[in-house]
């Protein structure tokens, strides 16, 4: 266990707290006295409460203990992952607005360049390459549709 | 002599030019993904799931059983020539896989591991032909209560097999069986947990979670890990080839190794890994040359290759037969299934028996596809291994944001598959296993309705989950499934150190 371990521990009790105060506000039987909608995800809620209690436990068990076992390993998000993610939800506000050929090739362009430094002749042409063959492969070959965008 | 007519009936159905072509389609792709470090077959199948609807159900199933075995060896090629399995069952592959691509020897290596895939993947659907009606037979007499026993017993098995700490993995459970009650209730239609958005009451789809769980959860892990470590470099590719001297070594073990894979198979939460594991030390106790372990034996990929193939078969068996699958893949798989309208369980192969047989049909097929595929174009799927990482992001981000919006056509589907990109990376970055989740995802509707329906018929008492000889049987095996990973630990922590 590491120190992370607390907060994720806290994290897990939290999430059972509101999810056990949201279950109490279902049915907990039906009209004709069967169990209701709420029977089973009170359950479900009172042992993911249980569940973090034990793990907040033995997180805070072993911070009082000589050693946090790979204390030097973070569980928290690092930075290439958040950056990562902050394009991937760039690339979903572009697919949306610009459609999926654009945004792909957009999405490709800037992830290879930008974000893993690749040359920028590399960079345009793989991400083309990409966004012309999922757009086709898709849309003709599978016959799905994919977005249009919504100001071209 | 039913199942063997039913079986001639499905290859009647495997044989056709269509089926032929997405067996083929579907050995290929999950190859080239068993080949990417880091992805194994639940990402295979999840990023393909979304494309299978309005599919014909047997010509969709055929695709994706052919990427789920396909991975499989598609892991082995990692494994042998980066020393990085694809995924967990392909570890053992790698005590005696990477040390003989060292020693210049990876074609022999890889063909080993070709030739040896095909046996136990071709003894493990002999079994299935022959044990599923069997076990569809015997699931007739059970009812709400055992049904419920029988999805508790998967879950637990699930959770006490995991390597990782078993606090976590019960977390990883709950969340996927909370997550499993958003959206309309299935018995009052009452909405849970929507918060008045409308895009929820139909639930959190499976696949979205799968593909961001698996595939972009993934992503963001590995490129933080290349940040931190800088890329691998993979063995020297030479061209694959098996001694007349390695078939004579490797024929008893992979025999042996591909009958205890599928009887491991079978068992909930077991899957290949533990095959793999327990077919390595098995051997290496039976073989005269215990020496060679560890340095390059042929035996030492053998006999891990065999049992991880032959462990697809036996994971099919409840899948199919009872609807309960064992594994995070056949969890996939199970939700592909539904999604396709089909009704995986004991009434499976009575009301579907042509997708069914020809299912099992196109496996036999497979395998031997896969065996074809692997002799020309095996440098093909190794040269996946020498592509910039970089290339492998895009291709699977865009893939997976294509597979999140084409479910319903929706954007507020890829947002969500977002969230659960960044849960899976969370998750995996602190240990949480993430096949409890999916497969509690699942079963989580099923669990809950056969749950209230026993309680419906017994008048709210629980001692339904005690009234029958079925239901005790079942409580029997789960405490066999508590203790029996106790029993084999001594016996794994002695495998683990191939040398020793």
């Amino acid at each position: 266990m590491r120190r992370v371990d607390l907060f994720w521990a806290l994290g897990v009790l939290a999430l059972a707290a509101a999810y056990l105060t949201a279950a109490m506000e279902l049915p907990m039987t039906t009209r004709r006295g069967a169990p209701g909608a709420g029977v089973f995800p009170l359950y479900m809620g009172i042992l993911l409460a249980v569940a973090g209690a034990v793990y907040l436990i033995q997180a805070m068990l072993v911070r009082l203990g000589k050693r946090p076992v790979n204390d030097s390993s973070s569980g928290l998000p690092s930075r290439p992952a958040m950056v990562l993610m902050v394009f991937m939800i760039g690339y979903a506000v572009a697919m949306q607005t610009l459609g999926f050929l654009i945004g792909t090739f957009a999405f490709g362009f800037l992830l290879l360049s930008v974000y893993f430094r690749l040359t920028a002749l590399k960079s345009l042409l793989v991400s083309l390459g990409v966004a012309i063959v999922i757009h086709f492969g898709f849309t003709i070959g599978l016959k799905l549709e994919l977005p249009v965008g919504l100001i071209l | 002599m039913e199942s063997f007519q039913h079986l001639i009936a499905g290859f009647g159905s495997a044989i056709s030019l269509v089926n032929l072509l997405y067996a083929t389609f579907g050995v290929f792709v999950g190859q080239i993904i068993g080949v990417l470090p880091g992805l194994g077959p639940i990402t295979g199948l999840s990023l393909l799931v979304p494309l299978v609807f309005g599919m014909e159900p047997t010509s969709a199933l055929i695709m994706l059983c052919g990427v789920y075995y396909g991975s499989f060896f598609g892991g082995a090629i990692t494994s042998i020539l980066l020393n990085t399995p694809g995924d967990a069952a392909a570890v053992v592959t790698t005590f005696d896989g990477y040390p003989m691509a060292r020693q210049g020897q990876a074609g022999r290596a890889l063909g080993i591991a070709a030739l040896s895939s095909f046996i136990g993947g071709t003894i493990s659907v002999l079994g299935l032909t022959f044990v599923m009606p069997i076990m569809s037979k015997a699931a007739l007499l059970f009812g709400p209560a055992e049904y419920t026993m029988l999805i508790i017993m998967a879950f637990l098995a699930v959770l006490t097999f995991s390597s990782t700490s078993k606090t976590k993995a019960v977390i990883s459970a709950l969340i996927g069986l909370v997550i499993a009650t958003v959206g309309q209730d299935q018995i009052s239609g009452q909405p849970r947990f929507t918060f008045g958005i409308f895009e929820l009451f139909n639930g959190f789809d499976f696949a979205l979670v799968a593909i961001g769980l698996f595939a972009v959860g993934e992503v963001l892990l590995r490129v933080e890990e290349i940040h931190h470590e800088g890329e691998q470099k993979a063995a020297k590719f030479t061209r694959a080839f098996v001694t007349i001297e390695d078939t004579k070594r490797i024929a008893k073990p992979t025999f042996v190794s591909s009958v205890l894979g599928f009887v491991v198979g079978i068992l909930p939460g077991a899957g290949a890994t533990i095959a793999a594991f327990m077919s390595y030390g098995l051997v290496k106790s039976i073989s005269k040359n215990k020496d060679e372990f560890g340095k390059g034996a042929p035996e030492g990929i053998a006999a891990p290759e065999s049992a991880n193939n032959a462990s697809v078969g036996g994971a099919m068996v409840p899948m199919l037969a009872l609807g309960v699958p064992g594994s995070g893949s056949t969890a996939v798989l199970l939700g592909a299934m539904m999604v396709l309208g089909l009704n995986p369980g004991p009434l499976f192969m009575t009301e579907s028996p042509g997708v069914a047989w020809g299912v099992i049909a196109s496996m036999y097929i497979g395998n031997v596809i896969l065996l074809i595929m692997n002799i020309p174009m095996i440098r093909l799927f190794a040269s996946v291994l020498y592509l910039p990482y970089s290339y492998i992001a895009l291709g699977v981000l865009v893939l997976s944001f294509v597979g999140a919006y084409s479910i319903q056509n929706s954007m507020f589907d890829v947002y969500l598959m977002l969230g659960a990109g960044l849960v899976g990376y969370l998750m995996k970055k602190n240990d949480f296993p993430l096949a409890p989740l999916i497969l509690t995802l699942v079963l989580g509707g099923l669990l809950e309705g056969n749950f209230r329906k026993s309680l419906l018929t017994s008048d709210g008492s629980y001692g339904i989950f005690f009234g029958s000889v079925t239901a005790l049987l079942i409580w029997g095996l789960i405490l066999l499934a508590l203790l029996t990973p106790t029993l084999l630990k001594g016996k794994q922590s002695m495998l683990k150190k191939p040398g020793a």
